[in-house]
């Protein structure tokens, strides 16, 4: 019987990265299928963006290969970039333009046709419940309305790979569910979606599998069930995983010694 | 209030002033208070020891004709200082982005409105003491030589009081310019837009103006000459009293020396209240059209040769010009330009005879405008220029976007200005030509620079006075441009000298311009050549390698 082919999206091959002294991600390999959503998980520091951005292009990494559907990122950046929808960790967007004057940009940067414009734009803004603030100018929206601008930005091309950088952050309880359920329906539709969260809850109901990073290393990956195993706390949640796994678990003594 | 409060509250606010809009790291020299005293110290010294130094050597009649000088620097330091401080204490706040004044933890800490204000006005004044040092440095050795020394020190301390009710009017301003965004901005959207751009580029040229040699020396004389008559304007007391003092009328001038400090109080109070009515820290909503429906719209520039990314590129950069406070004083650079060029010819017109004035603000035009607009047009993203960096974007794409607002500001600016001069001091159909063909050139040159050296020393803190490129940056741009500028327009200056002069005649054989022209021509296309190439490869190792 034939096996099934996995179409690996995205594929990291001994990265390394340095900022000065400091080694951000070090010799690092990452795959992700298609149809897979991935979550990126490790403490603040860890290299998660960083890794991100070398996947995009934006960061050239000085030893290592990096893939996108076969696609040589450092080769071919702007081809590679787009088939890729990302969210930065912050949505630092041109606030001095309107919603909609934005979404025309990175619409036409990713070469979509008016009509499908307005189309795809009009059902994501209404989804995300700012369709109302379509002509504001964005210096006056808030942290959450920015990243539903950012997710609108980043879904508009209907990428093949989401980049997606702690994406919840800041959202409403309603649109927070609606982006989750979208990206489950995305994965169905063969779109790879890398997915950084703090949020362990969330990476524990929407990843299929899970890479724990700390020091720019692969400390951890697998499925949360496998991650449990290998922390040796079968029945624990992601985040007592997630605490032992990166040696931080001792938080009750931290905390007994603030004396609050 | 709270004076330990003030003085702590106004030594914050004065790093957060040093420190804004720099990347300064806190252990950097420059981005602690102390720099404000050796700075001081060292404006105070410096003028105090070049005018100690020439003052002897200077013949006895000239010295003579200096007295009426120094009553007038003295009468009217007082209120140059206030004026100075409003100017850069407005300058300050319109560099500013709502983003930064929104930010002040102050709104919600418990500090009422006139501690608030005291502390705010403390800071700006130790923040622009430099003024008052090098004011200290230049009239004490002219007290000192013309007997004056009785005025001096009523004068120095009229002063000081000068500069708090500068930095208290800047307070008053400052609620007032807070009260006119939440309404017009709110309620008229693109004109609102529009309208503040004008404002804003009028007060910078004003201000650029107000501090023209030709103008202070005018504003000087006036002073001195109108404070008898004009004693009814509070702004003037201080020099009023002074004026009383030298004239030894010791009630008069004890009574304007009171008012004065009156009329300080009161701004000061006037000050407290408005910020308690009208500052509201939450940025305000600017809708563009009332419409909620998203309609796409496409540059009209794709009609022009642009491709669709280049022509949204181009609009959105256009767009940051028109909408940005912080950009205003980069629109209003080209008008000071001009205008800084035309005063001398309004105050000595006998000297703008000949084709010098055309021809040198072609070059200049087209050397400062460009390199300016593509210097700062990456570090300006802030960092939001990831927005532009994750997009499927080429190197050719970035540039001939990212420059289409250079090259447009700086052709029409440069065309309009040899065009208007041609009018006024003709040069003749051949000169124009020779100076409109070599300053495209040197556009395209300067824009290219400037792009390259944005792209490699881009500098992202956005912010209060931001630059936006990095101070290496800025000059390897001046140098290149400088020489590139002087390069291509060699040829035909040398066709100028020689075929009449830049001021009348000149003992050398005449050079024609269909010479002269083609190897402009061929040393711009060469430099244009270069500078792209210097753009291109600055621009590809930005778009793959982001540090912002």
């Amino acid at each position: 019987m034939a096996e099934a082919v996995v179409l690996e999206a995205i594929r990291v091959k001994s990265v390394t990265k340095s900022f000065g002294t400091v080694k951000a991600v070090k010799d690092l390999n990452l795959a992700v299928s298609a149809g897979e959503v991935r979550g990126l998980l490790g403490p603040n520091g860890s290299g998660k963006s960083t890794t991100m951005k070398i996947i995009l292009g934006v960061l050239k990494p000085e030893s290592g290969e990096v893939y996108v559907y076969d696609v040589d990122v450092r080769g071919r950046p702007v081809y590679a970039r787009k088939m890729i929808g990302y969210v930065p960790e912050t949505p630092y967007l041109y606030e001095y333009l309107t919603a909609a004057e934005y979404l025309d940009f990175v619409g036409v940067a990713y070469g979509i046709e008016r009509e499908a414009r307005r189309q795809r734009v009009n059902e994501l803004l209404q989804a995300l419940q700012m369709e109302t603030h379509v002509n504001e100018v964005m210096s006056s929206f808030s942290q959450g309305m920015k990243q539903k601008i950012a997710l609108t930005a980043a879904l508009l091309h209907r990428p093949r790979v989401l980049v997606l950088d702690e994406p919840l952050n800041g959202l409403d309880p309603r649109s927070a569910r609606i982006v989750k359920d979208l990206l489950h329906r995305l994965a169905g539709e063969g779109v790879a979606i890398l997915f950084s969260t703090h949020v362990l809850e969330i990476a524990e109901a929407i990843c299929h599998r899970v890479t724990i990073m700390n020091e720019g290393s692969v400390l951890a990956e697998g499925s949360v069930q496998e991650l449990r195993s290998m922390a040796g706390l079968r029945g624990s949640s992601l985040e007592d995983v997630f605490l032992k796994l990166t040696g931080s678990e001792d938080t009750a003594k931290i905390v007994e010694a603030l004396k609050l | 209030m709270r004076p330990a409060l003030i003085v702590n509250l106004s030594s914050v606010l004065f790093k957060s002033y040093l420190r804004a809009g720099r990347q300064a790291r806190v252990g950097r020299f420059y981005s602690h208070p102390k720099v404000m005293l050796v700075a001081d110290l060292a404006a105070f010294i410096a003028s105090f020891a070049l005018l100690q130094y020439v003052l002897p050597r200077v013949p006895v009649e000239i010295v003579e004709l200096m007295q009426p000088l120094a009553w007038q620097a003295l009468v009217g330091f007082p209120i140059i200082l206030t004026s100075a401080i409003i100017v850069a204490g407005l300058m300050f706040e319109l560099g500013q982005t709502a983003g930064l004044s929104s930010s002040e933890a102050v709104n919600w800490l418990p500090v009422s409105p006139s501690e608030y204000v005291a502390a705010s006005a403390i800071s700006i004044a130790t923040l622009y003491s430099v003024f008052f040092a090098v004011g200290v440095g230049v009239t004490l050795p002219l007290a000192l030589e013309f007997g004056l020394m009785y005025v001096w020190p009523v004068a120095m301390l009229l002063s000081v009081l000068g500069m708090f009710l500068g930095a208290f009017i800047v307070e008053i301003l400052r609620a007032a310019m807070n009260r006119v965004s939440s309404t017009v901005y709110g309620k008229r959207g693109r004109f609102g837009i529009l309208s503040r751009l004008v404002l804003l580029v009028l007060l910078f040229v004003a201000v650029q103006m107000a501090f023209s040699p030709y103008i202070l020396y005018a504003a000087l004389g006036v002073i001195a000459a109108g404070v008898d008559v004009a004693w009814v304007v509070p702004v003037i007391w201080p020099s009023v009293a002074l004026i009383r003092l030298i004239r030894l009328e010791m009630l008069p001038a004890l009574a304007f020396v009171a008012l004065s400090t009156a009329f300080t109080v009161l701004v000061f109070e006037v000050a407290s209240t408005l910020r308690l009515r009208y500052w509201s820290p939450s940025p305000v909503t600017i809708v563009i059209s009332s419409s909620a429906e998203y309609v796409p719209h496409t540059s009209g520039l794709t009609r022009f040769g642009f491709n669709p990314l280049e022509a949204a590129i181009a609009l959105k950069e256009f767009r940051a010009l028109v909408r940005r406070k912080d950009m205003a004083r980069f629109v209003a650079i080209p008008i000071v330009l001009v205008i800084s060029f035309m005063l001398p010819m309004v105050f000595a017109p006998s000297d703008s005879a000949g084709r010098s004035p055309g021809f040198f603000l072609a070059a200049m035009i087209p050397f400062m405008v460009p390199l300016m607009f593509s210097t700062i047009t990456v570090g300006q993203e802030g960092k939001a220029v990831i927005n532009i960096c994750t997009l499927p974007i080429s190197a050719k794409e970035f540039i001939k976007g990212k420059l289409t607002p250079a090259w447009t500001i700086s052709a029409v600016v440069a065309v309009g200005v040899v065009g208007a001069m041609e009018t006024v001091a003709p040069m003749g159909a051949e000169n124009v030509l020779a100076a409109i063909v070599a300053g495209l050139f040197v556009i395209l040159i300067g824009s290219f620079i400037g792009l390259g050296v944005g792209s490699r020393y881009p500098d992202y803190a956005v912010g209060t006075r931001s630059r936006y490129v990095t101070l290496k940056g800025f000059f390897i741009g001046f140098l290149a441009n400088g020489f590139s500028t002087l390069a291509v327009f060699a040829p035909v200056t040398l066709y100028v000298v020689t075929s009449g002069g830049i001021r009348g005649s000149v003992p050398l054989p005449s050079l024609s311009l269909t010479a002269m022209l083609p190897i402009t021509i061929i040393i711009g296309c060469t430099l244009s050549y270069l500078a792209y190439r210097y753009c291109r490869t600055g621009v590809s190792y930005l778009l793959s390698n982001l540090e912002a």
